[in-house]
């Protein structure tokens, strides 16, 4: 339990600088400068172009965001606001409508440079980002929201949470909201949001406190918890249009509600968020323990984190293995600042989580002018990582090689080149196997580790299937078996390599 | 013109003066045998010629060129200069024939067709060409040692250098290593011998040069040396011992 609650900090503080980081960049992406207003095309020639189908509306969104935005098995977009928009296009006659998908803070910046005519993204409305942009009517309320186990009875409201353990997911809204309006809650910051829901169910937190949207959503697809009080918080969620443009907005205003007049948007929010009834009591849906559904739903997207794994597998041990030899040579080299250099390397890289260096190498380097893709940062990152051991394991390995080899080649006139390459290196090699088989399992494992600067790994694949289908046993169960196997294959080549090349032992 | 010659090497391993002195000729064809008790320094001597261990001051002329001087090509000397070692020192990884053919391609450059052929002959004469293609791991000590010699062979050097070469064997293959020492011995190769075998160093040696406290304490021909009217009392004293 501890142990758990320091794991989860560990990763809470990892997200932490992460999110830190990727908001210096949205907000480096906001300060971009917006297209001259006076581009903007005339609105009502503009509407006049879509109902006529000349036009397409052009819709951004961030499809991570489930129910609202999430992208499925397939890489098709979803969610309530891809489907309200597509209803309220419709019923505003406006004939082709496509989704773009951007992150989140390049949305008003994109409306603003006229390369989108909305924004749907879950957007809240607030009067700074109403000086950018128009929003439309509300269209969902939002707001956070206290959720508990549906058997929870001793929760009913925000007092009741003095002296509980409640859930929030690290850098979001209700961290703070807590803080200020609840400061006798303990916060058990967890880093994904299907995390917050499952740590309630596990009893390792008493409550959840997000928003109310994302908590109905979690109940409507896997029950066992209950929204307890109404919402703590009013946020609105509204669409977003250009300033400039006001006849759109106008006509979505219009068709809105409509739709909220003629039942259709009751049966979305219905289908989204589950009715008010059920989500106040729970699910309707039964679950598993394993659903093999969440791994076959998500084969496309799993085999390619698959083969992004091992092409980030594949490169770094390439890389280790350069790096291993460069430092191996050179802690052996009768030249001491070489020596020392490989020492260093050695005792620095060991000396430090992989994490840090990662993250070094990924968020540090660029304030140096070195701005590196994140594949690139990983594989350097993970060759770097396992070159300091392998450069113990090829130093040991010549090392134990006997010096009467040497002797032998350099007294028959071999230079210590050709010694090296014909006689030492491939006895050191045979004893290298073994150690090497261990340490590249070991970047196997770490390689998971690359999905924190957003490479779209194997690891990276099943928690996005996990923040969509809250089935983190299946998934998880699943990604340890395929790394197993990975881990045993190399091992299994390791092993044969090394008795195809003792013949001679 | 001797063919090696030594000035005063001396040879010191931190304190240890191990060499204290050693001046040392060998002309073309001749056969020496270096004796002497344990710990006196003869492979420490012999290792200072070919310079695995480089002599802390003195002086190493083989075939005319100064193996110490600063620009010297010691792998163009050390080609010319076979050695063979107590342990073998056979490439663990390479097949008895590919042992004796890898120098001969990669210091001498030739073909692996030319090396190939004259491995098999050189490993005929040492009457391992049955056992030409077994790893060392497969091999007996004795036979070892005769692939070992080949190797060294192959090269054509002018000078052959043997540490101790059948200290490490079983008594009854012995003599097949030192049948093989001695036809290369017959053929006029020049050898310097590390030894213990004094049958050996009587029968086979020009001269016996007996190496005691890092100094040469006598250099005679066989029959002076282990005449009984020796009269070293230490040469006296190591016969008394061995004998
Ligand atoms: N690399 C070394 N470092 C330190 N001391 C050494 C080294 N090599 C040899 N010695 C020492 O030098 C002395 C002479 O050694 P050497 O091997 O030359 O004697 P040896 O006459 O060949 O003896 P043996 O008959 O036992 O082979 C010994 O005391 C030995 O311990
Ligand atoms: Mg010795």
């Amino acid at each position: 339990m501890k142990n758990l609650f320091n794991r989860h900090r560990f990763w809470a503080i990892l997200l932490a600088v992460l999110i830190a980081i990727t908001g210096v960049a949205a907000q480096a992406a906001t300060a971009a400068p917006s297209a001259d207003p006076s581009a903007a095309p005339q609105s009502s020639v503009k509407l006049n172009d879509l109902q006529s189908g000349k036009l397409t509306l052009r819709v951004g969104t961030d499809a991570t965001f489930p129910p609202f935005e999430f992208t499925d098995a397939n890489g098709e977009k979803m969610g309530f606001d891809i489907d309200l928009v597509r209803a309220l296009a419709k019923e505003s006659g406006i004939k082709n409508v496509e989704f773009i998908q951007m992150p989140f803070g390049n949305i008003v910046p994109a409306l603003q440079a006229n390369q989108i005519d909305v924004g749907a993204s879950a957007i809240y409305i607030s009067d700074e980002r109403a000086k950018a942009i128009n929003f439309s009517e509300v269209y969902y309320p939002g707001g956070l929201a206290i959720f508990v186990d549906e058997d929870n009875t001793n929760v009913t409201s925000l007092a009741d949470l003095v002296g509980k353990k409640v859930a929030v997911q690290v850098g979001t809204k209700s961290v703070e909201w807590l803080e200020q309006n609840q400061p006798k809650a303990h916060l058990v910051q967890v880093q994904t949001n299907d995390q917050m829901f499952t740590s309630v169910k596990l009893g390792q937190a008493d409550a959840v406190v997000t928003g109310q949207p994302g908590g109905r959503y979690f109940i409507h697809q896997q029950g066992g918890l209950k929204q307890v009080g109404g919402r703590l918080t009013n946020e609105n969620y509204g669409y977003a249009f250009q300033k400039s443009d006001t006849a759109i907005r106008d006509v979505f205003n219009s068709s809105l509600a409509t739709l909220k007049s003629n039942g259709a948007y009751d049966k979305l929010t219905s289908k989204w968020f589950g009715d008010e009834a059920t989500a106040v009591t729970g699910p309707a849906k039964a679950h598993g323990l394993i659903n093999i559904s969440s791994i076959t739903n998500s084969a496309l997207p799993l085999w390619n984190g698959f083969v992004t794994t091992m092409e980030i597998i594949g490169m770094s041990l390439v890389l280790s293995l350069t790096f291993g030899m460069l430092g191996g040579f050179a802690k052996l080299s009768k030249i001491t600042p070489i020596r020392w250099v490989g020492t260093a390397y050695v005792s620095v890289i060991r000396g430090t989580p992989f994490i840090v260096q990662l993250f070094l190498i990924y968020f540090g380097l660029p304030q140096l002018g070195l701005q590196l893709q994140p594949l690139v940062a990983g594989v350097f990152a993970l060759g770097l990582y396992s070159g300091s051991y392998v450069t113990e394991i090829v130093r040991g390995a010549i090392q134990s090689v006997d010096k009467g080899q040497m002797e032998a080649a350099r007294s028959c006139g071999m230079s210590s080149g050709a010694a090296l390459r014909h006689i030492i290196i491939p006895q050191a090699f045979l004893r290298m196997l073994p150690p090497l088989g261990n340490e590249f399992v070991s970047l196997t494992k770490n390689s998971a580790l690359v999905s924190f600067v957003t490479i779209s790994e194997l690891f990276l694949v099943g928690q996005t299937i996990i923040s969509r289908t809250f089935d983190a046993l299946t998934v998880y169960i699943f990604i340890g078996l395929v790394y197993y196997i990975i881990t045993n294959i190399i091992g299994f080549i390791a092993n044969t390599l090394e008795k195809k090349l003792a013949v001679y032992i | 013109m001797a063919l090696l010659s030594t000035k005063s090497i001396t040879k010191t391993f931190g304190t240890l003066e191990v060499l204290k002195g050693i001046d040392f000729t060998i002309e073309p064809g001749e056969v020496v045998a270096v004796i002497g008790p344990s710990g006196g320094g003869k492979s420490t001597f012999l290792r200072c010629l070919n310079l695995l261990e480089t002599p802390t001051s003195g002086q190493v002329l083989f075939d005319g060129e100064d193996l110490l001087a600063p620009k010297v090509d010691l792998d163009r000397l050390r080609s010319r200069m076979g050695m063979v070692f107590q342990q073998f020192n056979l490439f663990h990884n390479l097949t008895a024939l590919r042992n004796v053919m890898l120098p001969q391609m990669n210091v001498l450059g030739k073909s692996k067709a030319e090396a190939e052929a004259h491995a098999m002959e050189l490993l005929e004469k040492v009457g391992m060409t049955h056992r030409a293609t077994a790893y060392p791991s497969q091999l007996s000590g004795g036979q070892k040692q005769r692939i070992a010699i080949a190797r060294a062979v192959a090269m054509s050097p002018k000078l052959m250098l043997f540490d101790e070469p059948t200290s490490a064997l079983d008594p009854e293959v012995v003599n097949d290593v030192l049948d093989v020492m001695t036809d290369l011995a017959k053929q006029g190769m020049t050898m310097i011998v590390v030894t213990h075998e004094m049958g050996f160093a009587r029968k086979v040696a020009d001269r016996v040069v007996f190496v005691d406290g890092g100094v040469i304490a006598a250099d005679m021909p066989p029959e002076e040396f282990f005449a009984d009217d020796n009269a070293n009392p230490r040469v006296r004293d190591f016969l008394n011992k061995v004998l």
